[in-house]
């Protein structure tokens, strides 16, 4: 499967979470309280590049910096497609 | 009495259901952080007294922020008291996240479903079997079902026998999650956690009958021109709802009816007290004091209710987010954003609400920026000097004054980032609010609660100031009566000395410099001192400013130097303890003395280069503004050398093209 950062996706689209690669533990944790764990679906609502990017997971959104967004590996999938 | 802790995540009504079981009027908005602090309220049920706890939103109990280790240090020394645990129907999935969390540590549950009217399905009788403690679906906004949620709290106060509660596991001890935990195997346990809140709420038959996404709104909302295109027309409303029509309609028939009021109080008492020193005193020190501030009690709650509409309607929280870029080049986040939109309400509230933001470095320096912007209790001194003034263009004079304070807050944004040494930046991570119809009786509520405790606030403060002012103002070193205008009193004597300092600035008048003197306690002061000087009360302020023979007035350019001091310089006293609560007394004193700077200087420019216009020395003028240029460019080049560089190691295969960050690594490779 392809990898790319959720700062890469682009609006619409659906990804597979990979992996959290954020060196701080308290914001890392967050992150997985705030439903990012491994195989979760995430849904580009809007990749505003100056701003960040606003996702859908879990039945709500969520936006987030880029750098956050630049630290969060993905993996593209052809069943999120459908 | 028992008490009952309120917990939750952000944003998901605990505020709400507060006002709604203890009947009272906290400010709950549709965006998270509004809470910072544990509020207590008793109710009665059954004949039973409870106090009710509200927390600030948390995610878990492990503290990301300081608004987060309030809850959460109160959660675990309440451990064996009653707990609601309110989740948003809508967002069911994330918030039984922190209902597990809850568990761990207590077996006191109540699990309230707020705003379930907007969910499709959703079986309650099954959740609540599944989950083991009593579920009750509410609508706290429409107070629905919140009687069976007292019910519940009432059940499980009389121990009765449950046969919920008997499922429950036995409550672990203070499972306070140690700082050096493993994060793979805290991976795993909430993955876990999720499978099994999805499996949970599959079998309850969870249907949300929505999806989330971008909807139509946010793609106006958001657009990267129109957002703030949109931003600015929205907030040009509110000014002109504040300070236009409406707001002075209103602000009029006040200003009518306590001057009829005063006068019958006066006619009164002047057949008792023969002294004319103590009928001044009366009118000028007390009712004066007290009925300024009642006169701009009409905008100060079309403020709070413009603010609260905003709010509530879920606007706010897409601002942050559209101002998150902007706001990173000035060395803040988006969710400063919060706290500088409350600052237009209260510095001192603001100030708190600093807590959100987990760097020490942006708490200090978004607390340094918040006096910069127009408080509240700033309105009424625009108000009476554009009255006197400016009365046609009121509107767009005060709306100038706010464009004014946000640039130099920018402006100063960028001398402390480029002066600030720890480069840290702090993460952006805000869950999005749904839309929602504004609730008017809420949204008029909300208002009327703060312009309350405004009042409360400042009213006390501002009677007991003004009777000090008025009698220092009155009377001379040796006690005596002075007559006239005050000249050789206490005040004036002082003033005269610090005149001097405000010459320059084109209002060094004793009179003036009294109100300014007056305004660090509060800046409501400055009116009612400006009044007792000149020997008027609120409703004639205005006109008296503009006649010279008065101790206190100004000329048409000193006017406008007045109000961009007033606009920048020190904050209240309040703020300053606020201040030094959140961020340290160092913190407190600088912002005190770079604002008697940064007002004293654009004064100091703003009256300098009006001289100059208005006495036709173009080439004075125009020096001037190169000077003010030459500074900006120093500025803006400080700010340039203090670019943060982002390093990012891990482009997997854009090889430069993808990140901006990328592209500069490339360039520096």
């Amino acid at each position: 499967m392809e990898k790319i950062y959720l700062s890469q996706v682009k609006t619409g689209e659906t990804v597979v979470l990979s992996e959290v690669q954020v060196d701080n533990i308290k914001k890392h944790k967050r992150l997985i309280e705030l439903g990012f764990v491994k195989n979760t679906k995430i849904t580009m609502l809007k990749n505003h590049k100056p701003n960040g990017i606003l996702v859908g997971l879990r039945g709500y959104s969520l936006a987030l910096d880029n750098k956050l967004a630049d630290s969060i590996l993905t993996e593209r999938c052809q069943e999120c497609k459908k | 009495m028992q008490k009952v802790i309120l917990v939750g995540n952000p944003n998901t009504g605990k505020t709400t259901l507060f006002n709604t079981m203890t009947r009272s009027s906290e400010h709950a908005s549709n965006w998270h952080g509004v809470t910072v602090d544990v509020k207590e309220k008793e109710y009665k049920y059954k004949g039973q007294d409870f106090a009710l706890c509200d927390l600030p939103g948390i995610y878990s109990f492990d503290s990301y922020s300081e608004e987060e280790k309030v809850a959460s240090d109160f959660v675990y020394q309440n451990k064996d008291e009653i707990f609601i645990c309110i989740t948003d129907a809508n967002n069911l999935k994330r918030n039984l996240y922190l209902f597990y969390d809850l568990k761990e540590i207590s077996k006191d549950i109540v699990l309230v479903v707020n705003m379930a009217n907007e969910v499709k399905n959703l079986d309650a009788k099954k959740l609540s079997d599944k989950l083991g403690v009593a579920t009750v679906l509410v609508d706290a906004r429409k107070k629905k079902s919140v009687e069976a949620v007292k019910e519940e709290v009432y059940k499980l106060f009389n121990g009765k026998e449950n046969p919920i509660k008997q499922k429950i596991l036995d409550a672990k001890q203070n499972t306070k999650i140690v700082k050096n935990f493993d994060i793979n195997s805290f991976e795993a346990k909430s993955k876990q956690r999720f499978l099994s809140i999805e499996k949970t709420l599959s079998e309850c038959n969870y249907n949300t009958g929505k999806l989330y996404g971008y909807s139509k709104m946010d793609k106006v909302l958001m657009h990267g021109f129109w957002s703030f295109v949109i931003f600015a027309i929205v907030m040009a409303a509110v000014f002109f709802i504040t300070f236009g029509f409406v707001g002075s309609f209103f602000s009029g028939v006040i200003e009518f009816v306590f001057s009829k009021f005063t006068s019958l109080i006066m006619d009164f008492l002047s057949g008792f007290i023969k002294s004319e020193v103590t009928l001044r005193f009366i009118e000028e020190g007390v009712l004066g004091g007290a009925l300024t501030v009642l006169t701009f009690m009409p905008q100060i709650i079309l403020m709070f209710m413009c603010l609260n509409f905003l709010e509530d309607i879920g606007y706010l929280s897409r601002v942050a987010f559209m101002f998150d870029g902007l706001f990173k080049k000035l060395g803040l986040t988006g969710r400063s954003a919060f706290s500088l939109i409350m600052g237009f309400g209260c510095t001192t509230t603001a100030v708190m609400t600093t807590r959100n933001l987990d760097n020490k470095s942006l708490k200090t320096r978004t607390a340094l920026l918040l006096p910069f912007s127009s408080c509240s209790a700033k309105l009424p001194i625009y108000a009476v000097i554009c009255s006197a003034f400016f009365e046609k263009y009121k509107a767009l004079i005060v709306f100038a004054l706010y464009i004014l304070g946000i640039l130099i807050m920018t402006l100063i944004a960028v001398i402390l980032k480029a002066f600030d040494k720890s480069k840290k930046e702090d993460s952006f991570m805000l869950e999005m609010p749904a839309y929602r119809f504004p609730c008017f009786s809420k949204i008029a509520s909300g208002a009327l609660s703060s312009a309350k405790s405004f009042f409360i606030r400042v009213g006390g403060v501002l009677t007991i100031s003004s009777m000090v002012v008025f009698l220092l103002y009155n009377f001379s070193f040796k006690f005596t009566y002075v007559e006239g205008f005050g000249e050789n009193s206490i005040l004036s004597s002082l003033a005269s000395s610090i005149g001097v300092i405000f010459k320059p600035l084109g209002f060094g008048l004793a009179g003036v410099v009294v109100a300014v003197l007056s305004g660090i306690v509060a800046k409501e002061m400055v009116v009612s001192s400006l009044a007792i000087v000149n020997g008027v009360t609120a409703s004639s302020l205005a006109l008296s400013l503009v006649n010279e023979a008065s101790p206190a007035h100004f000329t048409t350019l000193s006017a406008i130097s007045f109000l961009v001091f007033v606009l920048l310089y020190s904050p209240c006293i309040s703020a300053i303890i606020s201040m030094k609560k959140e961020v340290g007394m160092k913190c407190a004193i600088t912002s005190v003395l770079l604002q008697f700077f940064v007002a004293y200087l654009f004064s100091f420019i703003v009256y300098t280069m009006g001289t100059f216009i208005i006495n036709k020395i173009w080439w004075a003028f125009i020096l001037c503004l190169i000077v003010v240029a030459i500074l900006l460019v120093v500025v803006i080049k400080l700010a340039k050398k203090s670019k943060i560089n982002i390093s990012t190691s891990k482009c997997l295969d854009c090889k430069g093209s993808c990140h901006a960050s990328c592209k500069a690594q490339g360039s520096n490779n």
